[in-house]
């Protein structure tokens, strides 16, 4: 088995420094404690050539760390970075090859107007359907309106999910935004791709985040309280979106799901908290559905019912999701592991979930070109 | 803008691919589309680089099944007949 260590975040938003200082800010106090034992780097990131004009970014990261002689990689899957880097992390202490995995989380994204950096985003989508002006928020909105169409969810049900996320990541010192939001501002907000309004999208965010994936034989001499990665599961799907039998599930997150509950021996009802990739309000609810949470077309009855509230059966995005916390893209599935983890060993402060044992994670690649999901138990 | 049909299983991709995912064949030929009817539109404000700053994307179906995104120069909505071509930066699609 294998296991998260330690986390540590630097502050999500719009931040002056630059990768090497974010980055730097949340793996020192990793570094510090632990860099005897550390003995491979994994870097997630998917933009610095486009944002930051930086190749090779995990060599350049550890001299800047000054841990020059130790091996890395940079993972790059897009928004779906986070997820195959602790995936990485977990393979090589599995097979021997490392013991003691630095993880670390980190694009530098704003200072870019957002026309330009909506584009860069949209380069992960097949140049025949980027031509059509297709963005991936554009995406969302042909997701929420097939949705609506089949299901007739209440409209307040998908913008609570700003809702509830706002509130969770008012409470997240790390978050992007640290204010709650009303329904009644979501709805009056303006439209970015209709019906999605701009708090049902998160926002372009600075950030990093830090962990240390380690094997048994080093987790219970390194610390005390650590969070087993109890399974893992990757699928994957056409990256072609009109090609897709439909807009209302996605097939990457069903068999990334089902095959990381099978590898951990759980199932959906067993799972006490979730981050889901919410990069915009209506994939948090097709994914609570595809994950196993909720039945098909109900996913939005458990937002109006508050089970998905911190306080209610299964709280999801207790970090503030992407929607509030924000989503520096490689960042992002780090950041799910990290919340997961503070969760879990009783250090997530005022959003903290009571009695939690089993944790669920969801990171996901594109519009679901593939995804990563990811169990997680208390040691 | 351009589908390919597969010339032995004759199913159509939007995207251009090595192999025919269905029945293996890497043999394609570029089929012209210049109609088709909306899916569905979206309006979208915030748009990417490099196109306009402001106009609805259509998901659009073939007659043969096969589909597809442009972006339209007027408001579309489900079921509209349109007739697509191309300008300097995509897809463009209008009522036909
Ligand atoms: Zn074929």
């Amino acid at each position: 088995m294998v296991s998260i260590v330690a986390a540590n975040f630097a502050k999500f938003g719009k931040r002056e420094e630059d990768i090497f200082s974010i980055s730097s800010e949340s793996a020192m106090p990793i570094v510090d404690k632990f860099r005897d034992a550390i003995d491979f780097v994994v870097v997630s990131n998917s933009y610095s050539g486009e944002f930051n004009g930086i190749s090779g970014l995990n060599s350049l990261l550890t001299t800047h760390l000054a841990m020059d002689d130790l091996p890395s990689m940079r993972v790059d899957n897009a928004s779906g970075s986070g997820g195959s880097a602790i995936l990485a992390a977990k393979s090589l202490v599995a097979s021997g090859e490392a013991r003691n995995v630095l993880v670390i989380g980190t694009e530098k994204m704003t200072g870019y107007p957002t026309k330009k950096s909506t584009g860069i985003i949209a380069s992960l989508l097949p140049p025949e359907e980027r031509s059509g002006g297709l963005s991936l928020p554009s995406l969302a909105a042909f997701m929420a309106r097939a949705y609506m169409r089949e299901f007739s969810p209440t409209r307040e049900s998908i913008a609570m999910v700003a809702v509830k996320n706002h509130h969770n990541g008012a409470m997240n010192p790390y978050a992007h935004f640290q204010s709650e939001v009303s329904l009644e501002k979501v709805l009056a907000s303006k439209v970015i791709a209709d019906p999605l309004r701009i708090f049902e999208y998160c926002p372009v965010s600075d950030g990093a985040v830090s962990l240390l994936v380690s094997s048994d034989a080093d987790s219970s001499s390194l610390a005390n309280r650590t969070v087993k990665i109890a399974g893992t599961g990757a699928g994957s799907g056409v990256s072609s979106i009109a090609s897709r039998e439909s807009l209302v599930t996605i097939e990457s997150v069903k068999e990334s799901s089902a095959k990381a509950f099978r590898s951990s021996g759980t199932k959906p009802d067993d799972v006490d908290i979730a981050e889901l990739h919410d990069m915009a309000s209506i994939l948090e609810i097709v994914e609570s559905e595809d994950v196993g949470f909720f039945k098909k077309g109900e996913g939005w009855k458990a937002l109006e019912n508050g089970e998905t509230a911190i306080g209610g059966r299964l709280p999801i995005n207790t970090s503030g999701g992407l929607n509030s916390k924000g989503h520096p893209i490689g960042a992002s599935g780090v950041a799910q592991a990290a919340e997961i983890y503070l969760q879990l060993t009783g250090q997530a402060g005022k959003r903290q979930v009571k009695n939690a044992s089993t944790g669920f994670s969801l990171s996901m690649a594109g519009f679901g070109n593939n995804s990563i999901s990811i169990v997680y138990g208390v040691n | 803008m351009i589908f390919y049909r597969c010339a032995s299983c004759s199913r159509e991709y939007v995207f251009r691919r090595s192999k025919c995912p269905k029945c293996g064949s890497k043999d394609f030929s570029a089929v012209e589309i210049t109609s088709a009817t909306a899916l569905d539109s979206v309006h979208l404000i915030a748009t990417p680089e490099p196109f306009p700053d402001e106009y609805d994307v259509v998901l659009f179906q073939t007659e043969s099944g096969s589909r597809g995104f442009c972006r339209a120069t007027s408001q579309i909505k489900r079921g509209d007949k349109l007739k697509i071509r191309t300008d300097e930066v995509g897809i463009l699609c209008e009522h036909e």
